[in-house]
């Protein structure tokens, strides 16, 4: 016979105040990008996001509160879609060689800068992922999405609501969130990983 | 001091215990025999259930399920908190139905709604599942009675959703806030460890809100710590799976 460990709390707080946390720094990553290649690299995310916006106009949109036969075929259809309208996409065209020399620029700073053994250390606990990664094919079912460290995000340029940046490796891939879709991808993103 | 016009904010946590042996492929669950509760269960309070790492669709999630339901005849919650890992594996149709539906049917059907995290192992299109209740979005608040919860994406901590947490924490004024994700702050298992960059981040921001409780996952195992700064949290990720050994 299996027991289950059943706890209760009644929660009465009465919680201590503690000093101010000192103030983070924030930096302005973005701005530490030559503001030629931000435009460049903003240019072509929201080019990329017009394409999902047309996929998504073929496919119609998905509703919260869907159901998961609904997700999953959405998903499909949006991936497809998407793929069709981009059938020559290929490694680079987003990530160029220049702007990924300054995104590197920008990781660098990132895991080496006062930050970095924490960047480090949460991208070691993040349950690390590893994959073939090709453009325009789907992120593998069942693979586990790495989190991105939060310093990391702060470092990397903004991208449009369509898109996320995703760490496989030491690979950053901007992945199509609804069409599930590796959309661009760039090796040896973060030093040291 | 602190104190709160609330008087109580019943809680309840299911995990296996710690001795019991890891459950076998094609192994099926033990029904649940009902255990004594020792809880506040005042009429006016608000109840609910948090689960963990649950999506696994193996006999422990199963069994789990089972002590919520028995459970829940004494202490009538009315919602559930999901830490992330929802679904592990595939997203079919299948997957969802096998690692949530079934365990959770007569709780779904009782009426219970559940509202879900994301974890490393969720495809965040799950936020449109109609039973997770997340309306579309990757973090997202709600509130019980007098008390606030957060729901947030910790896999994908952006600039903008710390700054929608700042706001959100800084309006919310029933009386207890307590925020849910899935990577701990702080965790004391071996398997992954409290994520250090994201504690840095959004610690500060708990601290500065007046945070009550927080509840992560990611390590299949029970923890209570001690309160940091003033917050009480918890990991619990058990909730389909234990990892023997892990503290």
């Amino acid at each position: 016979m299996r027991h289950s460990a059943l706890l209760f709390f009644a929660l009465v707080l009465c919680a201590g105040q503690d000093a101010p946390p000192p103030a983070q720094a924030r930096p302005a990553p973005a701005a530490r990008l030559a503001a030629g290649l931000i435009h460049e690299f903003q240019t072509k995310v929201e080019a990329y996001a017009v394409v999902h916006r047309e996929a998504e106009k073929q496919v119609g949109p998905l509703k919260p509160g869907s159901t998961a036969a609904r997700i999953g075929r959405h998903q499909r259809e949006l991936a497809k879609a998407i793929r069709r309208l981009r059938r020559n996409a290929a490694q680079g065209d987003i990530f160029t060689p220049r702007i990924a020399a300054e995104i590197r620029s920008l990781t660098g700073t990132a895991v080496s800068g006062p930050r970095g053994a924490r960047v480090e250390k949460s991208l070691r606990r993040a349950e690390p992922v590893q994959f073939h990664v090709v453009v325009n094919r789907s992120y593998p079912s069942g693979t586990p999405l790495q989190s991105v460290p939060p310093t990391l995000l702060l470092y990397l340029p903004e991208l449009q609501s369509e898109l996320e940046y995703r760490i496989v490796g030491d690979t950053l891939i901007l992945r199509d969130t609804a069409a599930n879709l590796v959309v661009d991808f760039m090796r040896q993103a973060i030093p040291g990983v | 001091m602190r104190s709160f016009k609330v008087a109580l904010v019943g809680l309840i946590i299911l995990a296996p215990q710690l001795c019991s042996p890891p459950f076998r492929a094609g192994e099926q669950a033990v029904d649940a025999a009902p255990v004594e509760l020792r809880l506040p269960g005042k009429k006016d309070s608000v109840k609910f259930a948090v689960i963990g790492d649950s999506g696994t669709g193996r006999p422990p999630q199963f069994e789990i399920a089972a002590r919520m339901v028995s459970f829940r005849q004494q202490f009538p919650f009315t919602f559930v908190l999901m830490l992330g890992d929802n679904i592990y594996g595939g997203h079919s149709p299948e997957d969802f139905r096998r690692k949530f539906e079934e365990p959770y049917q007569s709780l779904l059907a009782g009426g219970v709604k559940f509202y879900a995290s994301l974890g490393n192992h969720d495809d965040p299109i799950e936020s449109f599942y109609k039973p997770f209740h997340m309306d579309g979005k990757r973090y997202y608040s709600f509130h019980y009675g007098n008390v606030d919860f957060f729901a947030l994406d910790s896999t994908y901590m952006s600039p903008e959703q710390v700054a929608w947490l700042r706001q959100e924490l800084s309006h919310a004024q029933r009386g207890w806030k307590i925020c849910y994700f899935h990577h701990p702050l702080y965790s004391d298992a071996k398997f992954h460890g409290a994520d250090i960059d994201l504690r840095n981040r959004i610690e500060p921001i708990l601290r500065d809100q007046k945070v009550d409780v927080v509840l992560s996952g990611h390590e299949h195992v029970y923890e209570r710590l001690a309160p940091q700064h003033g917050i009480h949290y918890f990991v619990l990720g058990d909730s389909g799976e234990l990892r023997p050994h892990d503290l």
